[in-house]
């Protein structure tokens, strides 16, 4: 999932400094509840994740003609058996 | 009996249902219709269910699913012979895996097939398991083709499976970190 950043102002909320390569974490009741990190980490790990699903996607095949006639060609009826009695014959 | 995945089996294959539909009236001629949007006007009016005349062929499809337990369904391919396709050129070129769309099976690995084929590898069928004839495998894929076979369709149909191989990365990373 690609990260989304939300921008607040410096004004509204008061934050320790972050330090490069250090994560702040925020905990309550024993729980982690916020990641506080220094800019050039995030855009580091944003950076990486983009390039992971770059890797992770699938490069798309393009099927040959010979393919696609084959798709198209197999995948239409021919001539359907309707004679009652070569129906008869083949299932009694 | 044994799983069906990666076996070749005669099954009773559906053609798509494709204009002019023709619907199965009691104790009448068939009833031509020949777009969709009348299913969808008569849908609206809350009937939405009818039974089409769709052609069906016996034919031997390789399965390249489990059985799905809930739906008793498996996916499928549908075969071209080699004999069919337009030059020894375009068949080497299947044979040696170089035809994205068209998926060799070996003559030693399917030896009761009739002829030479390929799996045509955008043409995914979904059938019930009724629908397959299981007395006898016609031969089977090993793991290494059958992955190789589902790399294939999942590419040709651009599938988007990015998710999933990041999901799979971000746990091994975090079980590598777990053992640090």
């Amino acid at each position: 999932m690609t990260l989304t950043a939300r921008v607040v102002s410096g004004n509204e909320v008061r934050v320790p400094d972050p330090q490069a390569g250090e994560v702040t974490v925020i905990s309550r009741y024993g729980k982690e509840r916020a990641m506080l990190i220094h800019p050039d980490d995030f855009h580091r790990l944003d950076e990486l994740d983009r390039m992971l699903a770059e890797a992770a996607g699938l490069t798309p095949l393009k099927p040959s003609p010979e393919a696609l006639s084959a798709h198209l060609e197999e995948g239409a009826p021919g001539e359907p058996i309707t004679d009652p009695a070569v129906l008869a014959e083949l299932f009694g | 009996m044994q799983p069906p995945l990666g076996h070749c089996y005669w099954a009773l294959a559906p053609f798509a249902p494709a204009p002019p539909f023709r619907i199965y009236q009691e104790a009448a001629a068939p009833r031509s219709v020949d777009s969709v949007e009348p299913f969808t006007e008569a849908a609206r009016k809350g009937a939405s269910e009818f039974a089409l005349l769709t052609p069906v062929k016996a034919r031997p499809v390789l399965v390249i699913t489990e059985v799905l337990p809930e739906h008793e369904e498996v996916l499928a391919l549908r075969l071209r012979r080699l004999e069919k396709l337009a030059s020894d050129a375009e068949r080497e070129r299947v044979r040696e895996g170089s035809d994205p769309g068209l998926f060799h099976l070996k003559p030693d690995r399917f030896p009761d097939l009739p002829v030479e084929n390929a799996a045509i590898v955008s043409s995914l069928l979904r059938l019930p398991a009724a629908a397959l004839d299981r007395r006898a495998s016609l031969g089977a894929l090993d793991d290494n083709e059958l992955r190789a076979l589902h790399e294939r369709i999942a590419r040709i149909h651009r599938l988007r499976l990015d998710m999933l191989v990041l999901e799979r990365a971000q746990a091994l990373v975090q079980r590598a970190q777990r053992k640090r």
